[in-house]
Parts: C-alpha cells; structure tokens; sequence
C-alpha cells in the first residue's frame, strides 16, 4: 500500500517561519538602533520598550516556532511512516498560531501585555496558544498512534518532551485574574511571580528554542550527511539527563536577588550539571559528520548544521558558566547576557533553521537549490555578523559590568554617573548594529533563493510503501477517548486551568490537587496492562507511553519542588508584612510602567554588593515587591536600577526627563515620552483593579475600594498643581488647546509610581505631609526608609486577618 | 555526626526536603535508563538508528 505524506502543511509552516523571520529580526535591528540613537524612537507605540517584547516574540515564537512545527511535521510523517493523522487539525495548528502571532503584532505595539518577558501576550491571546498547542498536541500524539513503525526513534522523544513541557509552562506561568479584556493581574506576586516567570523563561529557552531543535538535529543531519548518527545509545542519555535537569535550571537567572538562597544554589547547581548532557549532544551532532567533513567544503546544509551544533556547544558552555554566581554578579543585567542568548538564538537556531530549509525546500519543491553559491555566501556573512554581534556585546557587557562595580581611592564608586558608563558602550552598539543587519542580509538572501527555488520546480507530497494498512477500529477509537486516563488528564488540567480563577490560596490546593491528578492518570496510562485487548498501549505500543509518562515526571517534578515552596508560604508572607499596597493612583501609575514595557531598560532589584548599595540605595528585599503583579524585578540594566527611585528627584525632574531625557541627562538613550502627558487614564475603572488585586489576596478595604476613583483623581490633581505652579506650564482637566499636561494623564500617575519605589508611605499622615514627603531631597528618603517597618507595620495590623487570609 | 550535618543542612529550609527527593528520583532514573540503554541488544540499537535514512519517493 501507498501512502502520501502531507507535505503542504510543511511547506507553508517553512514559508511563514522565513516571512516572519525576516520582520522579526528587522524589528530587532531597529531596536538595537534605538539603543545606538535614541531618536529612532520614532513614535508612541514603536518605542524601545514595547518593541523589543515584539522582537523577541516574534523571533522565538513565529521564527522558531514555526521552523520547529515545518521540521517535527515532516520529519515526524517519515519516522512513524504515516501521513500526520488530521489534516483538519493540521490546518487549525497553522492558521490558528499565524492568527496569534498577527494578534502579538497588533497588541504588544498597543502597549497591551502582561509585563514578564516572553510571555506578554494578554489573557485571551494565551488562551488561544493553550488552546492551538492542544491541537498541535492531538494530531501529533494522533499520528503517534496509527503509526506503521513500531520503533520510535530519539527525534520523536524530543518532540514529545517539547509539547509536554511548553504546555505545563505556559499555563502555569500565564495564570492571571482578567481585569478587562486587555489587561489582567497574575495570580503570582513579587518572588513567587519571579520565580514561576523564570521557570517559564528559562525552560522555554530549554523547550521551546532547544529540545524541537535537538529533534531536527537527530533527523536532519544524519539525513544530509547520509550517515546514521555517531551513537544512539549516547543520545537516549543525552535526552533522559537533558530533559531532568533542564527544568531546574531557572532560579540562575534570579542570582543575588531577594530570591531565597536554596533555590539559588539549586539553580546554580543544576546549570553547572547541564553542562554535560549539552555537550553529549553537541559531540554526537559534530562526530555524525566524521567522514562526511569534505562535502562541508561544498554543501551549504551541512555547513549550517555544523555550524548550528558548534555554536550550539558555545552557548551551553558559556550558560553554565554563567550560573556560576560570581560570574553572575558581574554578567547580570549586562550586555554579556545579550550576547550569550543571540549566540543560541543567531548560531543554534537560526543557522539549524537555514540548514533545514535548504535542505527541505528542493526536496518539497522536486528540485535543485536556485544557487548553491549564493548559499554558501549566506553561510559566511551569516558567520560574520554573529561574530560581530556576540563580540561587540561581549565586549559591551564586561566593560560596563566592570565599570559599575570599579572603585576609586576614597573606596566609593569610580563612575557615579550611570550614564558615563552607557557611553562607553555606545560604539559596541553599532557595531551590534551591523551585525545584526549582516546576518539579517543573509536571511534576506536566503528567502530569495529558497522563493525561487519553489519557483523552479513544483510542490510534490513525499510518498512511502507500507507493507500493510493497519485497520482503524472506530469503536475502540471511541472507548479510548472515554477511557479513565482521558477523562482523568482532563480533570487535573481542569483543576490546574480554574487555579487561575480564584484566591491563592484556594489556587494552591487546586494546583497541587490537578498536579496530583494529572500524575495519577499518567501512571494509570502506563501501569494498565494490555497485551491483550487494544487499548491505548497496544496502539501506542511499547515505548510512546512510558516516554511520554516519564518524560512528564521529570518536567513536573523540578516545577512542582521549586515552586510548590514558595507559593504555600506567600499567603503567611501577606500576614506578617510590613508594606502597604499601592495608592490607587500609584497602581495606576504602575500599570503604565508595565505598558510602556520600562522593564526592558529598568531593573527594580538591588544586590547584595557594595558597589550596587552605594549606586542604588539598601538591598533589596522580598517584602518590598509582596504585592507587585507582575513583579518588575527586570533582567537587563540599560539605564539604572529604580527600585529606589522614589524620593531621589522631585516631581518635577521627572516630569522634564520624561519629556525628554536628553535634557535632563545628556547622552541618554531613553526615550521620550512627551504623548504620556496628553494620553489619559480612566479612572471610573480603577475600582475594578482594585477589586482583582484583593480577590487575589491584596489587603484593600471595601472602603478603599470604592473611594479609589476620587482618590486616585484627588492625588493627581495634587501633582499636576505642583507642577503647574513650579513650572508655570498649562495643565488641563479636559483637552484643550495648549494644554502641556492633562491632569488624568497617564504622566502624573506614573510620576506618583516613580515617586513611591522603595519607599513605604504612611497612610495615616495627612495629605499635606505626604506632598512635603515627596519633594523630600535624598538624606530625608533614608531616614523615612528606617522609619518605614514601624509605620508599615501599624498599617498592616490594621488590616482585618480575615482580609489578608483571602 | 550524619544526624548533625542533616540537622544544620534542613536548619536553612525544611523545604530542602523536596529538590533532595526529586534528587533521588533523577539519579534512580537515570540508572535506570543508563542501565536499559547499554542492556539493549545491538540491533535494536541499529535498527533505531537507521531510521531516518529509510528513504520516501518524493512525487
Ligand atoms: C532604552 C532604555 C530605556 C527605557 C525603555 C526606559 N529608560 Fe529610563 N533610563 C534609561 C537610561 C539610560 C537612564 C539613565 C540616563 C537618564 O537619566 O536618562 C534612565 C533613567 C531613568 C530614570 C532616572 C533614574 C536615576 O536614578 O537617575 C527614571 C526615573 C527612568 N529612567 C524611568 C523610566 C520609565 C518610567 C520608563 C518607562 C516609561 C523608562 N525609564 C524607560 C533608559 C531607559
């Protein structure tokens, strides 16, 4: 019997991978202009901080992740030796993540997200991943289960450790209370947000932009070598120990922070120990090529893939190393990080993914590569400009890491102006700058040959001869959809998706319930004994299941013991602290910091070293950020830390910086943001914010609540006069002409955030002392600071316990 | 002396508890897998192997 593989499905996943390769990159390399030349902040919604959130989903997302969906799918049909099981679905697979990725382009510009890195996108836009990555998981596990090959090989492990592991991320780390359709608050807060975000973020690095890409690795370059790979046996260890200890590896990326200390040893630990299953990898992908090291002299693919795996063994050398905490200390919030992730991301991914399409395109399209030379030509600028990109940032990031921490004589710091320190990287910019647009010119390069390659010949489905068909019975179809596996499975991700829906508390025994229960029907699937009926493991035979099943113990298990810890303690960390939540009007003016994405420039942590104290203020602490959803804590520091910045300034040095940073701080790379005086906020929705917060736990009185929107407008008017009457500029209740600063406006709230880091305020004390505060220059802000626990600690006796147990 | 050390290590965090067992359960499965591995017979390994290079007919 015959059988046609679906190949269209994959060729359109590869033309949508390259088209938004290309955007995405283009978006990166106007983002690094605008660090080089603040002025390419060209308007309101392209600013730095709401495009970078677009570059980096747009490459990891529509970029990788399309490349990734184009190679399981293929190489997924010839390993199982059957056609991808729906074509329904597959369809539903490609159009429903295109459409998501359309709708990130139009909402991360918009300002709309979630404010922690790689997962922006709002509630209803990762409803709609969940939801398209169940499909994407039906017709794989589907295709797995008509299979005509008993055998799975490595690829398909890979494969099912990625959709597994994406899918416990992403839920988990996207569970928010919606406020409005655009915006939302996580249900975590402060060091448990930090945590579960860089769970997420450094397992999506692991799963999402590695383990598919491992997958590709082991079938696509035995097949463009055209020799099997070095040692299977040491690519089922390299799968097992990768996949174990990936999802540890997070808290590395918290080091020095207010992070509790054992969850930072452990993170470094077990990125020291992912040292040895990536380079297991890496050998077995290089010594596959032994033999076959002539035709690298000609063959662009393989050039691509030995590239891609040699930068691959770079970068998962120089990520271990940089858990190491010492190296931490000075790498951390630097560019150095910036180089270590487009290393992986320039080198690994994206040259894997240029070795597969020039593999697979003549293959899909029956015909020869358009132009070996101008392939090769890519290799080599494409070489070239990662070179320049990871040396230049490099060189960036150890020199200002240096600089922020170099002493002078009298033992304080060398380089108090922070913006010294960013000129000195200036050059380092644009030479990052041409690199980029090398490598993108590469891409560009690449998309035309491919384009007319396709033009060359014409699309044919790959076809296979099986031995016989194996006839579906569509009544044990039916009983193995109702089986108690099944409905378990949905059960516990019932329980874990409605965590997303009520208190902390109550979202911590659902969590764990749907965790348990989600264990329990695993194991039901591989324990159940079936030789003789047919059943889920006589069709998934042998090896699906108990791969699947261990695989998802050992993702569950490292999410689950590094959480779990700090989640049941939080409800106990409300009670006892001493800060107070945000003024509506301060809350407001945080959920603008949000939009505005000032965490891609800002970070809101202090460590615990001598040089950062005495830049930025006292270390910061876990109590500080108790009731920041999303915390803010940042990972890169392009302008300084503002954990502290509350006090620093009065209200009006910041309002002419907003306006335009250059002339407050000469040489700055911060945007302008004078539309944030004209933009303005609806305070009648200000209660419903509040409300969210406190059915999250957040100790707001019913009092509090309904007052918030006189309250929040009574505080704005405040500022707004202040400024009126020391700058003498027109501020306006509604619009009208000339007006310089609309009292409602998004400026004044964020002026009101900006004024209240690091600063506990006094509920109490009367207006009139809280404007004093405000104003108040430098030395009075660390005497307020030793006075706050006191304060803070009145305050939140006051709260009733039943309140704050909620 | 063991009773000690276990005391001082479980003073930093009673929830130490947990990555010590996920510990346990790495390196038993990691045995477990290391051992099946190397157990299974060579051409099961070759055959799995292979797979990749079993050639489809494109058109
Ligand atoms: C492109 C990166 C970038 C972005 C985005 C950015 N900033 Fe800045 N910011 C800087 C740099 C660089 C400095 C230091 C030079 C200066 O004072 O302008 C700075 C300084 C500041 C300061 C003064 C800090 C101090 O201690 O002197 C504040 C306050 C500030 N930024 C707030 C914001 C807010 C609020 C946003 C979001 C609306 C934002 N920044 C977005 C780069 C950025």
């Amino acid at each position: 019997m015959r059988i046609r593989y679906d190949d269209a499905i994959v060729r359109k996943f590869i033309f949508a991978s390259v088209a938004f390769g290309i955007v995405g990159m283009l978006v990166g390399a106007i983002a690094a202009l605008q660090l080089a030349f603040p002025h390419a902040n060209a308007a309101p919604y392209l600013t730095f901080g709401r495009l970078r959130p677009l570059h980096t989903n747009a490459v990891i997302f529509a970029f990788v992740g399309n490349m990734a969906f184009a190679g399981i799918y293929y190489s997924t049909q010839r390993l199982l030796k059957t056609r991808l099981a729906s074509d329904t679905l597959s369809a539903i697979h490609f159009w429903g993540w295109q459409l998501i990725i359309v709708a990130a382009a139009i909402t991360l510009p918009l300002g709309i997200t979630q404010g922690k890195e790689y997962a922006e996108l709002e509630w209803p836009i990762d409803i709609a991943i969940a939801v398209i990555w169940v499909v994407f998981a039906v017709n794989f596990f589907w295709t797995i289960a008509k299979r005509r090959e008993k055998h799975l090989y490595v690829a398909i492990w890979f494969y099912i450790a990625t959709i597994l592991a994406i899918a416990m991320l992403h839920i988990v780390n996207a569970l928010a209370v919606p406020v409005s359709i655009t915006k939302s608050y996580s249900v975590f807060a402060g060091v448990q947000d930090a945590l579960v975000q860089w769970w997420y973020g450094h397992n999506a690095v692991a799963f999402f932009l590695t383990t598919p890409i491992l997958g590709i690795m082991y079938y696509y370059l035995p097949k463009a070598a055209e020799r099997p790979v070095y040692s299977y046996r040491l690519s089922i260890i390299h799968f097992w120990s990768l996949v174990f200890i990936y999802i540890w590896a997070g808290p590395h990326h918290l080091l020095y922070t207010a992070l509790p200390d054992w969850a930072q040893t452990l993170g470094m630990i077990f990125s020291v120990m992912l040292w040895a299953p990536s380079w297991g990898g890496m050998l077995n992908g290089l010594l596959t090529l032994r033999g076959a090291w002539d035709k690298l002299r000609t063959d662009p693919v393989l050039k691509f893939f030995a590239a891609g795996v040699t930068f691959y063994g770079m970068a998962t050398f120089e990520g271990p190393l940089l858990s190491i905490k010492s190296v931490s200390g000075l790498a951390h919030y630097t560019d150095w990080i910036v180089a270590h992730v487009h290393g992986g991301g320039l080198g690994w991914n994206g040259f894997m993914a240029a070795g597969m399409f020039y593999w697979l395109v003549p293959r899909l399209y029956g015909t020869e590569l358009k132009s070996r030379s101008l392939a090769n030509f890519h290799f080599w600028i494409g070489t070239l400009g990662i070179l320049l990109y990871v040396g230049s940032m490099w060189v960036s990031g150890i020199t200002q890491g240096l600089m922020w921490r170099a002493e002078n004589e009298g033992g304080g710091l060398l380089y108090a102006s922070f913006v010294e320190t960013l000129q000195a990287i200036v050059p380092m910019y644009w030479m990052r700058l041409v690199g980029g647009s090398l490598y993108l010119a590469g891409f560009v390069l690449m998309a035309w040959n491919l384009i007319a390659t396709a033009r060359q010949g014409k699309p044919v489905d790959g076809e296979v001869e099986v031995p016989v068909d194996v006839p579906v019975d569509r009544k044990t179809q039916f009983k193995l959809l109702v089986s108690p596996q099944v409905w378990l499975s949905l059960l516990g991700l019932g329980l874990v998706i409605s965590a997303g829906f009520v208190g902390p508390a109550q979202a911590i025994v659902l969590l764990s319930l749907g965790a348990f229960v989600l264990l329990f029907s695993l194991l039901l699937f591989s324990v159940s004994k079936s030789s003789s009926e047919k059943t889920w493991h006589a069709k998934l035979e042998r090896s699906a299941a108990p791969f699947t099943i261990l695989t998802a113990i050992a993702v569950i298990i490292g999410g689950v013991a590094e959480i779990l810890p700090t989640v049941v303690a939080a409800p106990e960390a409300v009670r006892a602290t001493t800060n107070v939540p945000y003024s509506p009007l301060e809350l407001e003016g945080r959920d603008v910091y949000v939009s505005e994405g000032c965490y891609n420039c800002h970070s809101q942590m202090i460590r615990p070293f001598v040089w950062e104290t005495a830049r930025y203020g006292a270390v910061s602490t876990p109590d500080e950020s108790i009731f920041d959803r999303p915390f803010q804590w940042g990972s890169k520091r392009t302008g300084p830390d503002l954990a502290r910045v509350g006090g620093r300034y009065n209200d009006v040095w910041h309002y002419q910086h907003m306006l335009d940073p250059r002339q407050i701080s000469a040489g700055s790379n911060m945007p302008a943001y004078p539309h944030l005086a004209e933009q303005v906020i609806d305070f009648t929705k200000t209660p419903d914010k509040l409300r969210v917060m406190r059915s999250l736990g957040v100790p707001y009185s019913p009092e509090e609540i309904a007052t918030s929107t006189e309250d929040a407008k009574r505080e704005a008017e405040r500022i707004a006069r202040g400024l009126e009457s020391s700058l003498g500029i027109r501020v306006c209740d509604a619009p009208a002409e000339g007006c310089d600063l609309m009292v409602d406006s998004k400026l004044v709230a964020l002026i009101s955030y900006l004024q209240r880091l690091g600063r506990v305020p006094d509920r109490n004390a009367a207006p009139a002392a809280a404007a004093e505060q405000v104003d108040a220059p430098t030395a009075e802000v660390e005497a307020n600071e030793a006075a706050a626990p006191a304060e803070g600690a009145e305050a939140a006796a006051d709260v009733d316990e039943g309140e704050v147990a909620r | 002396m063991m009773s000690r050390m276990a005391e001082s290590f479980f003073a930093v965090s009673p929830m130490l508890a947990f990555p010590l067992v996920a510990m346990v359960i790495f390196g038993a499965v990691f045995l477990a897998i290391s051992m099946r591995t190397m157990r299974t017979p060579n051409e099961v390994i070759e055959r799995r192997r292979a797979l990749p290079l079993e050639e489809d007919h494109h058109g």
